[in-house]
C-alpha cells in the first residue's frame, strides 16, 4: 500500500521534475560550454544573457547565477582599461551575492566571490591591498571551511598566500603544498551535480612553475 | 492505429496553432545605433536570444497566450511589452532603448570640494593619503595643508582656507558636528587634529560652495566618515615615540566594534631632542576611543562614535620685554560623541538622523592669573532623502544646535565670570538632479533662525557641466553665515552674524591616472565683526560693519601614471585677501594670510623592500606682521616659509610594520611672526622676538604591530 502511494504520488512527481530539471540543465549545460569556449569579452555576452534567462525563470537556483558572475567576472579580466574593470566586477559581485541568497553556505560561490575581490585587489593593489586582500582571503577561508577538499577554493587560497609569502620575503612550501593539492584535487574531486563548476584546473597548473 | 493517427494530427495542428511562434526585430539606441548583445526573451522562460552586431535577434517560442517580451541592456531602461502569441507565426518587432544615465560616468560636482571615499577610481585623493603624506605625521589637517586652497599657518598647525582663520573651517563626522577639533598646543607649537585618520574611512574637504546641509562655517567644511565594518577579529598595538596606543576591533553578526586607548607623553622626546621652550611638564595625555556599528535589516546602519582625552602641561614661555618667562600650565579635558542612523523608509524614501555632543573644558593658569573655560555644544540633525528614480535627490532635513560656553577669570582683584546659552535651529533642502550624463545640478537653501535677523536665508548653488570625455567644468555659489568668536560674543549676544558669499568656477580632468584641477574664486566677507578697544585693548564699540575679501587661483596635478611606483602631486595657491575687522585701522592682509602657497607630496613605493618611501616640499610667501617700532599697521613681511619633510614605511613582517617621519630636513628657522612686548622700553623701541617653532625638526617613530588570526594584517592602511 505504502510503495503504491509512492508510486502514485512520487513517482510521477519526480518524473515531472526531472524533464522540467533536464530541459533546465540543458540550457544551462549549452551556455556553460559556450563561458568555457568564449575567447574575447564579445562572446560572453551570448552565455551571460542566457545565465541571467535562465535566472529569472528559475528564482530557486543558484547555478545561472555562479555562471552569470563569472562570466563577468571573466569580462572584466579580459577588459583592458582600469577603470572599466571594476564595473564587471561589482556585477559579477551582485551576481554572486544574489546566488547566496538561495545557497548559503555553497562552497562554490564562497570561491567566486573571493576571486571576484582578488581581481578587484588587481585594479588599484596600492590602495586596496590591505582592505580586499582580507575580503578575499577570508571568502577562501570561508569557503575551504565548507570543503577543505574542493579544488577551486585551495587553488585561489594557494595562489593568494604564494603572493603575500613572496611580498614578504617568507618560505612559499606551504602555498606550494596546497597548490599540489589542488591539481590532485581538480581529478579527483566528485559531485553529484552535473552542473558543477569545472574550470580551474588549467590554471592551477599555470602556477605549477613558479613552485618547481 | 486511428487512434495513433488522430494524436499525431493533433501534435501537428497543435503545433501550427499555437507554438513555434517567430519572434524578430532589431534593438537600437535613441538615436538609432544598433545594440549589440542586448538580451531579448519572453519573461519567465529559457526562450530569448541576444542581439548580434547588427542588432538584430529573432528566435522562436512555444508559448502560447499573452507574453511579456522583454529587451534589457547594460545601462538601458529594461523595456518591457505584452506579445499575444495565438495564431501568429511571425511577430517583428524593433525595440528603442532610453539609455540610463550612468551615474558613474556621470559629471559630477566638483567646484570647492575634494573627495575621498576610498573606492572610486576617479577620486583625485584616497583616504591613504592622510597617512603617507610626508611632514603631516598622519595629521588629518596636516595632509589637508598640502591641497591647494589651504595656507600653511605652521606655528598653529590648523586648517585656515582661501583667506579665512581657522575659526571658519568646521569639522563633521558622520554628517554631525565636532567642536574644538584640535588638541590643545603650547603657544607657538602647531597642534594635531584630535580625532585620528585611523578611524576614518572616507573624506570630504570643501573649501568653498558646500551644501546646504552644513552651516555657521564662512570659508570650509570637512566631513570625515568613521569606517563602515571591520571584518575580522585584530588587535593593534603601536609603540611610538610619543606614546603608545593599543587598539582592538571585533566583529559580530552584522555589527563590528573597535575600541583604542592611548597614551602620550613627550618627556622622552624632549630629553634627547633640544627644545628652544623651557618645559616644566612636557605634554602628556591619556585618550579612549570607541566607535560601534550595527546594521538593522537590511539597510539600517547604526554608528556611534566616542572619543574623550585628557591633556596637561606646562612651560615656562619666554616673553618680550620681560625678564621672567610667564609660566603657563593647561589642563584640557575633552570629550565627544555621536551617533548616527540611516535607513530606508519606503521605496524611494530614506532618511538619517544623528545626534552629538562636545564638550572642551579648559584650565589655563599662569603667574598673571588663571581661567576656566567652558564649551559644550549639543547638535541634533534629522534628513529626508526622497530618490524617485536615479537621477534627482531631494534632500530636506533641519537640525539644532545649542551653545554653552562660561568663562570664569581668577584675578587677586576678584573674579569674574561671563558666558552664553545660544540655541541655533535651522532647516535646509536641496534638489540635486543629473539633466544627463553631462550637466549636473544642485540646488538649495538654508533658513538659519538666529537672533536678532532670522530667518536668515541662504542660497546655494553648483552646477557642474561635462567637457569631452574626460573634463568637466563646475560652479558654485552661495551664501555663508557664522556665528562671532566666542570671546567677543560673550560680551555682545545680539549682533547677529557674519556673512560670507563664495563664487567658484572650477575646471577638472581626469585622464588614466592624472588629474589637472583649477579653480578661481571670489569670496565677499560681509558684516564682519568690529571693535573699538579701550586703553586695555577690551572691545568697548562693537558692531558688524567689518568687511572683507579673499580672490585667488589654485591649481592642483595628481599623476600616479607616468613614473612607475611613483605617485606624486603639486599644488599651488595664490591668494589676494584684505580684511577690515576686529580692530583694524584699516583693510590689510591678515598675519595668517600669504600670497602663495606652493606643496609638493611624493609617494614612491620599493616594491622588492617592501618599502614606501614619501617626501614633501612646501613653501609659503612671507606674511604680514605688526610692527609697532615701524610706521603704519601690518607694516612688514616675515621671510617665506620653506619645509622638506620625508617619512618612509617599511613592512618589516607581514604584520609589523615600522614607520618614521621627519620634517624640516634642512634644519630652515621659518618665522612666522614676530611678538612685541607691549610697552616700549628706555630707549622707546618695543622689544621683538621672532614666533619660531620650539624645535625646528619633528621626528617621529613607531613600530605597529597587529595581531589577527594568522597574522596576515597590518596597519599599514592606517599610517
Amino acid at each position: 500500500m505504502k510503495n503504491l502511494i509512492l508510486s502514485l504520488f512520487v513517482i510521477p512527481g519526480l518524473y515531472a521534475s526531472d524533464s522540467v530539471n533536464n530541459e533546465y540543465v540543458e540550457a544551462m549545460r549549452k551556455a556553460i560550454t559556450e563561458v568555457y569556449m568564449a575567447q574575447n569579452p564579445a562572446a560572453l555576452n551570448g552565455p551571460i544573457n542566457a545565465f541571467e534567462r535562465i535566472g529569472k525563470a528559475e528564482p530557486e537556483k543558484w547555478e545561472p547565477r555562479y555562471y552569470k558572475g563569472y562570466g563577468l567576472l571573466m569580462q572584466g579580466i579580459m577588459n583592458e582599461q582600469p577603470e572599466e574593470k571594476d564595473k564587471y566586477f561589482d556585477r559579477a559581485l551582485e551576481a554572486v551575492d544574489a546566488g547566496r541568497e538561495i545557497s548559503k553556505d555553497n562552497v562554490e560561490l564562497w570561491t567566486l566571490k573571493g576571486f571576484v575581490l582578488m581581481m578587484k585587489l588587481n585594479v588599484d593593489p596600492q590602495a586596496r591591498g590591505q582592505e580586499y586582500a582580507v575580503l578575499a582571503m577570508q571568502a577562501f577561508g570561508k569557503a575551504l571551511a565548507i570543503d577543505d577538499q574542493n579544488p577551486r577554493a585551495l587553488y585561489l587560497m594557494a595562489s593568494m598566500q604564494y603572493g603575500s609569502a613572496q611580498f614578504m620575503g617568507n618560505d612559499t612550501g606551504e602555498a606550494c603544498g596546497m597548490l599540489h593539492k589542488s591539481i590532485k584535487q581538480f581529478d579527483q574531486y566528485e559531485t553529484e551535480n552535473p552542473l558543477a563548476p569545472q574550470w580551474g584546473k588549467a590554471f592551477a597548473e599555470g602556477m605549477l612553475g613558479a613552485c618547481q | 492505429m486511428k487512434a495513433l493517427l488522430n494524436i499525431t494530427f493533433f501534435i501537428l495542428t497543435a503545433s501550427t496553432i499555437y507554438g513555434q511562434v517567430i519572434v524578430k526585430g532589431v534593438v537600437t539606441d535613441e538615436v538609432g545605433n544598433a545594440i549589440i548583445g542586448a538580451n531579448v526573451y519572453i519573461a519567465g522562460t529559457y526562450e530569448g536570444t541576444n542581439t548580434g552586431l547588427d542588432g538584430a535577434f529573432s528566435f522562436t517560442t512555444n508559448k502560447t497566450d499573452k507574453n511579456m517580451l522583454i529587451v534589457s541592456f547594460i545601462g538601458y531602461k529594461e523595456y518591457r511589452e505584452e506579445l499575444s502569441l495565438d495564431k501568429r507565426s511571425v511577430i517583428a518587432r524593433n525595440v528603442q532603448l532610453v539609455e540610463e544615465i550612468n551615474t558613474l560616468e556621470a559629471v559630477v560636482i566638483t567646484a570647492g570640494s575634494f573627495d575621498a571615499t576610498g573606492e572610486n577610481t576617479r577620486e583625485i585623493l584616497k583616504s591613504l593619503d592622510v597617512a603617507t603624506t610626508a611632514g603631516a605625521t598622519a595629521d588629518i589637517a596636516g595632509a589637508l595643508n598640502t591641497l591647494p586652497g589651504t595656507q600653511t599657518v605652521g606655528e598653529q598647525g590648523r586648517l585656515f582656507v582661501r583667506g579665512g582663520d581657522s575659526r571658519e573651517s568646521l569639522t563633521y563626522i558622520d554628517g554631525m558636528k565636532a567642536l574644538n577639533v584640535y588638541a590643545p598646543s603650547a603657544p607657538g607649537s602647531p597642534t594635531r587634529t584630535r580625532f585620528s585618520a585611523f578611524m576614518f574611512k572616507g573624506m570630504s574637504f570643501s573649501t568653498g560652495g558646500y551644501s546646504a546641509e552644513y552651516g555657521n562655517a564662512l570659508s570650509s567644511v570637512l566631513a570625515l566618515n568613521t569606517k563602515d565594518e571591520s571584518v575580522v577579529k585584530r588587535a593593534d598595538l603601536s609603540l611610538m615615540t610619543l606614546g603608545v596606543e593599543g587598539v582592538y576591533s571585533g566583529a559580530w553578526d552584522k555589527g563590528s566594534g573597535t575600541g583604542k586607548v592611548g597614551y602620550y607623553n613627550l618627556t622622552p622626546y624632549f630629553a634627547v631632542i633640544s627644545q628652544q621652550n623651557d618645559w616644566v611638564k612636557a605634554p602628556e595625555s591619556i585618550e579612549a576611543n570607541a566607535s560601534l556599528r550595527q546594521q538593522y535589516g537590511k539597510t539600517g546602519l547604526w554608528k556611534s562614535y566616542m572619543h574623550a582625552n585628557h591633556t596637561a602641561f606646562q612651560v615656562n614661555q619666554a616673553m618680550p620685554g620681560e625678564a621672567s618667562p610667564l609660566n603657563i600650565h593647561r589642563v584640557n579635558d575633552y570629550q565627544y560623541f555621536n551617533n548616527s542612523f540611516k535607513n530606508v523608509l519606503k521605496g524611494s524614501w530614506s532618511y538619517r538622523a544623528g545626534l552629538a555632543y562636545s564638550r572642551s573644558v579648559d584650565r589655563l593658569s599662569t603667574s598673571a592669573g588663571s581661567v576656566d573655560e567652558g564649551d559644550e555644544e549639543w547638535h541634533v540633525k534629522g534628513v529626508f532623502y526622497y530618490n524617485p528614480d536615479n537621477r534627482t535627490e531631494v534632500k530636506s532635513g533641519v537640525e539644532y544646535v545649542g551653545h554653552a560656553f562660561r568663562q570664569k577669570y581668577y584675578a587677586a582683584t576678584g573674579d569674574s565670570t561671563f558666558g552664553f546659552v545660544q540655541n541655533n535651529v535651522a532647516v535646509f533642502s536641496e534638489v540635486e538632479r543629473l539633466f544627463s550624463e553631462n550637466v549636473a545640478l544642485r540646488t538649495g537653501v538654508r533658513a538659519a533662525y538666529v537672533q536678532p535677523d532670522y530667518p536668515e536665508l541662504q542660497p546655494r548653488l553648483s552646477l557642474a557641466i561635462k567637457q569631452g570625455k574626460n573634463g568637466q567644468f563646475s560652479l558654485a555659489f552661495g551664501a555663508f553665515s557664522q556665528d562671532i568668536e566666542n570671546r567677543y560674543f560673550k560680551l555682545n549676544e545680539e549682533l547677529g552674524r557674519e556673512k560670507a558669499w563664495h563664487y567658484i568656477v572650477n575646471y577638472q580632468v581626469t585622464r588614466q591616472g592624472r588629474t589637472f584641477r583649477t579653480e578661481v574664486y571670489h569670496k565677499d566677507y560681509r558684516k564682519l565683526f568690529r571693535y573699538i578697544p579701550d586703553m586695555f585693548g577690551t572691545p568697548v564699540s562693537m558692531d558688524l560693519s567689518g568687511r572683507g575679501h579673499a580672490r585667488g587661483l589654485d591649481v592642483f596635478w595628481r599623476d600616479s601614471k607616468t613614473f612607475e611606483s611613483l605617485d606624486y602631486w603639486f599644488s599651488y595657491s595664490f591668494l589676494d585677501t584684505e580684511r577690515d575687522y576686529l580692530d583694524y585701522p584699516l583693510a590689510t592682509t591678515p598675519s595668517f594670510a600669504s600670497k602663495h602657497n606652493i606643496s609638493l607630496v611624493l609617494k614612491h613605493f620599493v616594491t622588492s623592500i617592501r618599502t614606501q618611501i614619501g617626501s614633501t616640499i612646501s613653501y609659503a610667501s612671507g606674511r604680514p606682521y605688526h610692527d609697532p617700532n615701524k610706521d603704519g599697521f601690518m607694516n612688514n613681511l616675515t621671510p617665506y616659509y620653506g619645509d622638506l619633510s620625508v617619512n618612509l614605511s617599511h613592512l618589516i613582517r607581514s604584520n609589523i610594520i615600522f614607520h618614521m617621519s621627519l620634517t624640516n630636513i634642512t634644519g630652515r628657522k621659518n618665522i612666522f611672526n614676530y611678538r612685541y612686548s607691549p610697552t616700549p622700553d628706555d630707549q622707546g623701541r618695543y622689544e621683538g622676538q621672532p614666533v619660531v617653532l620650539p624645535a625646528p625638526r619633528f621626528l617621529f617613530a613607531g613600530l605597529f604591530i597587529t595581531f589577527s588570526k594568522d597574522n596576515t594584517m597590518n596597519q599599514m592602511p592606517d599610517l
